[in-house]
C-alpha cells in the first residue's frame, strides 16, 4: 500500500510524504519536495553580481534577510571589502529583524495549533486565543518594523550594498524602535514562558523522537553567532570535531541529487554521515547567549535536555529561546550610539574572484558561493539552504516513528498528524530548499 | 460568510507573508470571512467548492502548477493574481533565458558540492517554462508587487468581498519619487556598489532606474532608501512592455553611454520580474512551436 500526505500543511512550501507500507510496516519513506524548482543558481550566472542580492532575497519569502546578508558577504568575500562598523551593526540589527520575524511566525502559527487546536491551524488559534494571537502578532510586528526601517522594505529590504549599507539610521526611527523594542520584550518573555509551561505540562517533548546526529553550525568563542563566525562540527556525542572557514565549505559539505525530490540531500563530506542546523544545532554547539534573559532560558533548556540534545521537539523550545535573543541584541544594537554613525559604506571596485558568505538564516547555516568575472559578473553560483540539509535525518526520523505508530495500532490518518507535527518541529522552508505537504492518503496498489 | 482562498503555486511564499503582515487587522478580517485554505496558515489540504475569491501566489512552472491553478480556477468565482510571479511570471522568469535542461543538469548534477547527480522524476511533477497565470487562466484581477503592499492586498481583498472592482494606481514609481524626475541626461552609467548622490534622481545619476516604467503603488520605497527601483511592481498602465519601456527611455536619455546589449545581464534590470510575460518571450515560445 503506497499512502501519501500531500501538502503537508503549516511550514513554507510543497512538500508531500509517500509511505510505503507492506503488512503494517513502513518498507519506505520518502520526502517529496515538489516546490517548483526555480533554479537560480543557474539563472543567476551573467549578472552583475551586486543585483544578486536584491534577486537572491527572493529565494525566501520568510529568512530574506539572511539570503540578501549572506549573497553580500559572498560579494565582499570575492572583491575583498570590509564594511564599516556601523554598516556591520546595522545588518545585526536587521538580521535580528529577520529573526523575530520569523521565529515568532513559526513558533505562534505554524507550531502552536498542534497543541492548542489540532487540526484548525491558525483560524482556529484567532478564534479559541485571540490574546495569545495579539501577543504574537505584536512581536512579529516589531520584527518586520526593524527591517522596513533598516531594509527599506519590511519584506524584501533594498538596503543591503556591496560594501555596507545603503541608508543610515536616523535618530527619531532610533527612538522609536528602543521604546517599542522594551515592551516587545516584556511581552516576548509572557509568550516564552507560555509554551515552556506547556512543553512541561504535557511533556511535550517525549512526542518527538531522539534521533542522534551530527551538527553544523556558527559559534563565536562559545557565543551564539548568526552573522560571522567559523563553522563548527560537532558529533552524536557531543565533541566539536571540526572547525573551519566558510569558503572551505566543499571540503566538508557533499550533496546527491535524488529521483524523488526536487531537494538534493546533504552529507558530510568527511564520513558521510547525516547531520541537522538550525536552532537544535545551534543550541548545541554555544555555551551562553551574552544576553541576560536569553541566557536564563538557555540555562533552563539546557537543563530539561541535556547537551547536545538529540530530540527533534527541542527545535522549537530552542525557537523561543532564540526569539528572546534577538530582541535582547536588537535592543543592545539600537543603544550603541555608534548604530547612528553616517558612515556605513566602504569603497567599492570589482574584480575577478571567488567569494562565499556564511550566515546563519533563522532555519540554520546558509551559504552563498559565487564566482565572478573581472568586471564583477557572475560565472557560476552554488547555494546551500538552511532547510535542505535537515531533510536526510527528518527522513529517517518519519520512517522510524510511522514504523513505531504502525506497530501500535495506530490508524493511518492519526499517523500523518503525528509526521506533518515532527515536519514542522524544523520549521522547513521548502521553497529555501528547492531554490509544501498535503494529507492526502492515496490508498492505492494494495 | 464569504470564502477566501490563498493557493501557492511556483513562489517564494512572500506575499502569504505580505498578507499576514496586515498584522492586527489580521484577526479581524478572520471573524469576517472564512479562510478556507492557505497551506501556511490552514490545516485543509484539499481546495474546497464555491470559493468567493482565490489569490493565487506565484507563477508557473511545473505541470502540478498548471493542475493546482485549474482546479482553482473551476472552483472560484473570482480568481486574483498576488504578486509579481502570479501577474507576470516574477523573478524567476529570468530562468527562461537559459536552456531548460542545462539548467536542470547544472543544479542537480554538476555545482560543485553535488557527487550522486541526477534530475528528478520520480513522484515529482514535470519542470516546464515559466509562465504568468493569466497563460492558462482567465484572470479577474492583478495584485502586482514584489511582494505587494499588505495593505494593497487587504483593499482589494475589502472591494472585491463588496461586489466592486478595486482601483488601480495609474501612475508610476517615478511620480512618487521625491527624487525625480530626471533633470539632464546621465554623464556615465553607474552600478549600484557606487553611492549615489544625494537628492537627486537616480536615472540621470546613470543607474539604471525602473521607477519611470513601474507601475506606483509602493511609494517609491527603494529609490528613497537610496537604490534603483528595480522595477518589482511591473509594467507602469501604459507600458506595453516594461523592458521595451525602459531601453526606450535610454535611448533617448543615454544613448552615448549604453556601448553593449546583453539580453542576459540586461534582464537583470530590465526584465528582472517580468521576461516571462514580454514581447520577446512571445517570440521565443512562438519559435519554439514552429520547431516542434
Amino acid at each position: 500500500m503506497m499512502v501519501r500526505i500531500e501538502p503537508v500543511t503549516r511550514i513554507e512550501g510543497h512538500m508531500a510524504i509517500t509511505l510505503v507500507i507492506e503488512k503494517n510496516k513502513v518498507r519506505n519513506v520518502q520526502v517529496n519536495i515538489i516546490e517548483p524548482p526555480r533554479l537560480f543558481e543557474k539563472f543567476m550566472e551573467g549578472k552583475p553580481v551586486e543585483e544578486a542580492i536584491r534577486i537572491a532575497e527572493r529565494i525566501c519569502g520568510i529568512c530574506y534577510v539572511a539570503h540578501g546578508l549572506a549573497s553580500v558577504k559572498a560579494l565582499e568575500n570575492a572583491w575583498n571589502i570590509s564594511p564599516p562598523e556601523t554598516a556591520i551593526k546595522l545588518r545585526r540589527l536587521l538580521h535580528a529583524g529577520g529573526y523575530i520575524h520569523s521565529h515568532m511566525l513559526h513558533l505562534a502559527f505554524l507550531a502552536l495549533p498542534d497543541i492548542l487546536c489540532p487540526g484548525e491551524g491558525v483560524v482556529g488559534l484567532a478564534k479559541k486565543y485571540p490574546q495569545l494571537c495579539k501577543k504574537a502578532i505584536f512581536i512579529r510586528k516589531f520584527g518586520q518594523e526593524v527591517t522596513e526601517v533598516i531594509g527599506g522594505r519590511p519584506i524584501h529590504p533594498s538596503s543591503i550594498v556591496p560594501g555596507g549599507m545603503s541608508k543610515p539610521l536616523s535618530a527619531e526611527a532610533r527612538e522609536f524602535l528602543l521604546k517599542k523594542g522594551k515592551e516587545v520584550l516584556k511581552t516576548a518573555i509572557e509568550l516564552v514562558d507560555f509554551i515552556f509551561d506547556l512543553y512541561e505540562k504535557y511533556e511535550l517533548l517525549n512526542v518527538y523522537p531522539e534521533d542522534p546526529t551530527y551538527y553544523m553550525g556558527l559559534v563565536r568563542n562559545g557565543f551564539h553567532e548568526t552573522y560571522d563566525a567559523k563553522l563548527h562540527i560537532m558529533n552524536p556525542e557531543g565533541e566539536i570535531v571540526d572547525v573551519f572557514d566558510g569558503s572551505r565549505y566543499v571540503d566538508y559539505i557533499a550533496e546527491d541529487a535524488l529521483p524523488y525530490s526536487f531537494v538534493k540531500h546533504p552529507y558530510l563530506r568527511i564520513n558521510g554521515e547525516k547531520y541537522r542546523v538550525g536552532t537544535l544545532a545551534r543550541i548545541n554547539l554555544a555555551e551562553k547567549f551574552g544576553t541576560p534573559i536569553a541566557d536564563k532560558y538557555f540555562a533552563k533548556l539546557r537543563s530539561i535536555i541535556g547537551r547536545p540534545s538529540h530530540n527533534v521537539g527541542a527545535y522549537n523550545l530552542a525557537r523561543a529561546v532564540e526569539l528572546i535573543a534577538s530582541i535582547e541584541k536588537a535592543l543592545e544594537l539600537l543603544e550603541d550610539n555608534q548604530i547612528l554613525s553616517k558612515d556605513i559604506r566602504a569603497q567599492v571596485k570589482p574584480k575577478a574572484g571567488v567569494g562565499v558568505g556564511v550566515v546563519e538564516a533563522p532555519r540554520g547555516v546558509l551559504i552563498h558561493h559565487y564566482e565572478v568575472d573581472d568586471e564583477g559578473v557572475i560565472k557560476r553560483v552554488n547555494l546551500i539552504v538552511a532547510t535542505q540539509q535537515n531533510i536526510p535525518s527528518l527522513e529517517r526520523e518519519l520512517f522510524q516513528v510511522a514504523n513505531n505508530l504502525l506497530s501500535k495500532g495506530v490508524e493511518l490518518s492519526r499517523v500523518g498528524q503525528k509526521l506533518e507535527t515532527i515536519v514542522r518541529a524544523y520549521d522547513p522552508c521548502i521553497s529555501c530548499a528547492t531554490h509544501l505537504v498535503k494529507l492526502k492518503i492515496v490508498n492505492d496498489k494494495e | 460568510m464569504k470564502k477566501i482562498a490563498i493557493i501557492s503555486l511556483m513562489s517564494d511564499g512572500g506575499c502569504h507573508i505580505a498578507f499576514l503582515d496586515i498584522h492586527e487587522e489580521l484577526l479581524q478580517l478572520l471573524n469576517q470571512v472564512d479562510l478556507v485554505h492557505s497551506y501556511m496558515t490552514v490545516d485543509r489540504k484539499d481546495i474546497p467548492y464555491n470559493i468567493d475569491i482565490a489569490l493565487i501566489e506565484g507563477g508557473v512552472r511545473t505541470t502540478h502548477d498548471i493542475e493546482l491553478l485549474k482546479e482553482a480556477r473551476s472552483k472560484a468565482k473570482i480568481l486574483v493574481a498576488m504578486g509579481s510571479c502570479a501577474c507576470f511570471g516574477g523573478i524567476p522568469g529570468l530562468s527562461n533565458l537559459y536552456d531548460l535542461t542545462s539548467s536542470l543538469n547544472y543544479v542537480y548534477r554538476e555545482t560543485p558540492t553535488t557527487i550522486k547527480g541526477v534530475i528528478p522524476h520520480e513522484n515529482v511533477p514535470n519542470v516546464i517554462r515559466v509562465a504568468p497565470i493569466s497563460r492558462y487562466v482567465k484572470v479577474d484581477f492583478q495584485i502586482p508587487g514584489c511582494p505587494p503592499e499588505s495593505k494593497e492586498i487587504k483593499d482589494a481583498l475589502v472591494s472585491l468581498l463588496k461586489g466592486e472592482i478595486p482601483p488601480q494606481p495609474t501612475k508610476t514609481v517615478c511620480d512618487e519619487c521625491k527624487l525625480g524626475p530626471p533633470k539632464k541626461k546621465p554623464k556615465r552609467l553607474r552600478r549600484i556598489y557606487e553611492p549615489p548622490e544625494p537628492n537627486t534622481c537616480l536615472l540621470e545619476q546613470g543607474y539604471f532606474c525602473m521607477g519611470s516604467v513601474t507601475r506606483a503603488g509602493c511609494g517609491a520605497k527603494c529609490p528613497h532608501a537610496g537604490i534603483p527601483c528595480d522595477g518589482c511592481r511591473g509594467p507602469a498602465p501604459k507600458a506595453l512592455d516594461q523592458g521595451a519601456s525602459i531601453l526606450n527611455a535610454l535611448i533617448t536619455l543615454a544613448y552615448e553611454n549604453i556601448k553593449e546589449f546583453s539580453l542576459k545581464r540586461h534582464s537583470a534590470y530590465f526584465y528582472r520580474y517580468s521576461f516571462a510575460s514580454s514581447i520577446i518571450e512571445d517570440l521565443i515560445r512562438k519559435r519554439l512551436v514552429e520547431k516542434k
